[in-house]
């Protein structure tokens, strides 16, 4: 194991990645105890230029752009990570049913998994979130129920060849019951694809809770970098940096998300070792 | 006088191949600085040189440096010279050696499944090599190919032509491999393990074909294999390698017959011989059955529509510590039918008792209860132990199944470990850092923990090298003897079948064909399927 992180960090742009995105994580669990403005409190006139009297200037309202990036982490990363997990869990136990027991069951729930496959991802996740109404809840419900279907699939493959293996026949010859072949032999063979689909989902969740704000589709109450474009976009020819701002923030997360998936990716695949 | 005559012919003659102080230099992390050292030999026209050796004697790299195709930067050539027709070409530099490869020299790999392409058709295969290495047109091209295919006994080439990799049987695939080698009609044909993935008698043709091939045009063929029947039937001249040096060469006959070098010796009679052994006189007692089976059928699906019967009408008695051999070819429903005793796939009829259990009246928590009873080793000792497990926990799982005390489980687990030949630390310790034939022992020790009164044992010893070969099939004689053990034992071998088993059973296409005491079916047999079986098995030796 200690090899596959020696792998993964030689690499230096998913160090990097890994870096910067500790740092994001560290702001949104401790900035807003270290900041001390509220997001949604008016605090200066509005259109106050970044690096003045506020850090990154005020919005339409003159709330603090600052503020409102801390707190926005915080959302944008809980939903994006809560909403991953669901995927992940949900995708796993579906797949691994599907794939160890295959037959009429297997039929059903790979039948299943592309129904959801097919409806537009975004626009499904809208239809969940506006019949749920708008809050961090039913948008996390929203992204997970359009997460799953990939993970669904890549496990059910995974399972499928890994059903196949002498270890695990070898295992039923000894009496084991399902639950252990399943979670104690094939699973922990087929993490590393998994930990990978995981990271590259938490990136379109980011993405997904974004552009769902973006749209309106968000608790008022509660700041995210997707509300916080929405709010500035009418703005964007002459104020544009309310827009640029929060854009960034997502960038960043995504771009770096991304790379450590993909670093994880050969990092922990055996054919590259050497 | 004759045969000083033809000895100053070939001094005259210059060798088509002279390698001279070749080295192979490994990676430093791997466990030996060499691959292979010192190593001079040479390959006049016409001849046939093998190669034998064991898995990591270098053979293998000594077949691709000639063809400088040796998995650079890790593994390179750090010394000697590789003289064909006069040409060094260890300095010849790539752009010449592409002209070398295909045109000069050729190879024929050990698996045609993997070195063809497979989503080109046969046809296309071959016609690229043509279109690399010659200005023939296309029709000039397309009858050169039938020519080939033709004289490598492949019927009507132009379905062969057509064809893709998977739509042809094994034999068919090495075949149209060997034509593909053959068709720039090569000076030099380096064959590395080519019939190892092919049944005996699929490899009995295919052997006879390369030698009437290199016969009729003169070609000078190196041919790298683990087996000493092969080198009977093929070989004019031997060189046996160990650990990366040649420790002997010499004409076949007398490498053969007359082994001066220890590890030669070994290795030759790490060979099981083809006659049965001689049983202690227990023979006459009529053991009480262990092991019922009733016309045990089972038919598979085919995507077509249509299915296949993989096991058909299969009846057999096991008694108790007696041993149950049974041999086929790929396809003859062997390992079907070790499934079905497994009870790892559900029978369409018939009927298993083990021990007065119908096996097949249980439901699945009861089956789970009596599985402790029928233990099996699988053939491939990388895939059949879970990677991330430790030995002691592998070992261990069965017995903590069945909620035995921790304990226990410890205790048994060391005495087993020590009991199948491995030290008690191995139990700490992750598959990945034993050797095929330390992991099949692990396999062996994982089945045996659970006292079972049947064993059955998968090809269990056809991954493994001759001599590690020997090691485990002594140790499953000797278990079975102390633990009063029955064994299935399915090979494809006739060798090992005629080494461990008390009765054999051969099965062609999922029926039974023939089946008796080993001594009257390896002696007499009945059956023309049999007696072809028997005719295949390649090179008689001394000790058949």
């Amino acid at each position: 194991m200690s090899s596959t992180a020696e792998r993964f960090f030689s690499n230096r742009t998913a160090a990097t990645a890994t870096i910067v995105i500790g740092l994001i994580v560290l702001v949104a669990l401790v900035g807003p105890f270290l900041y001390p403005n509220d997001p949604s409190a008016v605090v200066a006139k509005p259109f106050e230029l970044p690096f003045g009297a506020y850090p990154l200037g005020t919005d339409v309202l003159g709330r603090d752009v600052a503020a409102g990036l801390i707190y926005g982490a915080r959302t944008s990363l809980t939903v994006a990570l809560v909403a991953s997990l669901a995927a992940l869990l949900a995708g796993t136990l579906i797949g691994a049913t599907a794939g160890y027991y295959g037959g009429l069951l297997g039929d059903m729930l790979m039948r299943c998994t592309e129904f959801f496959q097919t409806i537009p991802t975004f626009l499904f996740a809208v239809v969940i979130v506006a019949v749920l109404t708008p809050s961090m809840t039913s948008i996390a419900v929203g992204v997970a129920a359009v997460s799953w279907p990939p993970v669904a699939r890549l496990v059910r493959a995974e399972f499928l060849s890994m059903r196949q293996r002498e270890f695990v026949h070898a295992a039923e010859c000894l009496g084991a019951p399902d639950h252990q072949i399943l979670f104690q032999h094939i699973l922990p063979n087929c993490l590393a694809p998994i930990i990978v689909m995981g990271s590259l989902t938490v990136a379109q969740a980011i993405l997904l809770e974004s552009a769902l704000s973006f749209l309106g589709l968000s608790d008022g109450s509660t700041f995210s970098w997707g509300y916080m474009i929405g709010a500035g976009r009418t703005f964007l020819r002459s104020e544009w940096w309310l827009c640029a701002i929060p854009g960034m923030a997502i960038l960043v997360t995504v771009l770096c998300i991304n790379i450590i998936g993909e670093a994880l990716n050969d990092a922990l695949n055996p054919l590259l070792k050497d | 006088m004759l045969s000083t005559l033809s000895l100053r012919i070939d001094r005259m003659e210059e060798p088509l191949l002279d390698v001279q102080n070749l080295a192979i230099t490994l990676p430093s992390d791997a466990d030996r600085r060499h691959a292979v050292s010192d190593l001079n030999f040479t390959l006049r026209r016409g001849e046939t040189l093998c190669v034998i050796g064991e898995s990591g004697s270098g053979k293998s790299l000594t077949g691709r440096a000639i063809l400088q195709l040796l998995p650079k930067p890790h593994v390179r050539l750090s010394q000697g010279r590789i003289l064909f027709e006069g040409t060094d070409l260890v300095q010849l530099g790539e752009a010449g050696m592409r002209k070398i490869r295909g045109n000069s020299i050729s190879m024929i790999f050990q698996e045609p499944m993997t070195a063809l392409n497979p989503v080109l058709s046969i046809g296309r295969q071959i016609d690229e090599v043509l279109i690399a290495h010659t200005s023939l047109s296309r029709t000039e091209r397309g009858r050169r190919m039938r020519e080939i295919l033709a004289e490598t006994n492949l019927v009507d080439p132009d379905r062969i032509l057509r064809s893709y990799p998977h739509q042809l049987s094994g034999g068919q695939r090495q075949r149209a491999m060997i034509a593909m080698a053959l068709i720039l009609e090569p000076k030099l044909i380096i064959a590395d393990e080519p019939t190892t993935a092919l049944d005996v008698t699929t490899q009995a043709q295919i052997l006879r074909l390369m030698k009437q091939i290199q016969e009729r045009h003169r070609a000078g063929l190196l041919f790298i294999t683990h087996d000493f029947g092969v080198v009977a039937e093929i070989a004019d001249r031997v060189i046996v390698m160990e650990r990366g040096r040649a420790v002997e060469s010499g004409p076949a006959k007398e490498v053969l017959h007359a082994p001066s070098h220890p590890y030669t010796k070994s290795l030759m009679a790490a060979v099981p011989s083809l006659t049965p052994r001689i049983r202690d006189g227990q023979t006459a007692l009529e053991p009480t059955t262990l092991l019922a089976v009733d016309s045990l059928s089972k038919a598979y699906l085919l995507p077509g529509g249509r299915s296949i019967k993989a096991v058909d009408n299969v009846s057999l008695r096991l008694g108790v510590g007696e041993t149950l051999g049974i041999v086929g070819e790929s396809g003859s429903g062997k390992s079907s039918l070790a499934r079905l005793l497994l009870r790892l796939s559900e029978p369409d009829e018939g009927s298993i008792r083990l021990d007065d259990v119908d096996l097949l009246a249980l439901n699945r928590s009861q089956l789970r209860d009596k599985r402790h009873l029928f233990q099996v080793v699988f053939q491939d000792p990388y895939g059949s132990l879970n990677p991330r497990w430790n030995v002691g926990r592998i070992i261990g799982e069965g017995l903590r199944l069945r909620k035995e005390p921790e304990r226990k489980v410890q205790e048994k687990s060391e005495a087993i470990i020590e009991l199948v030949g491995l030290d008690r630390r191995a139990l700490s310790r992750f598959p990945h850092e034993f050797s095929g034939g330390q992991r099949q022992r692990i396999a062996i020790a994982r089945a045996l923990i659970m006292d079972p009164k049947l064993l059955i044992a998968d090809e269990a010893v056809s991954a493994l090298d001759v001599s590690i070969q020997a090691q485990i099939l002594k140790l499953l004689d000797n278990i079975k003897r102390r633990l009063n053990l029955s064994m299935i034992f399915i090979t494809h071998d006739l060798r090992v079948a005629a080494n461990i088993c008390d009765t054999v059973m051969v099965m062609q296409s999922g029926r039974v064909v023939e089946a008796g005491p080993v001594e009257i079916i390896f002696r007499a047999p009945q059956q023309e399927y049999t007696q072809n079986l028997f005719a295949a098995v390649p090179g008689r030796l001394e000790t058949d």
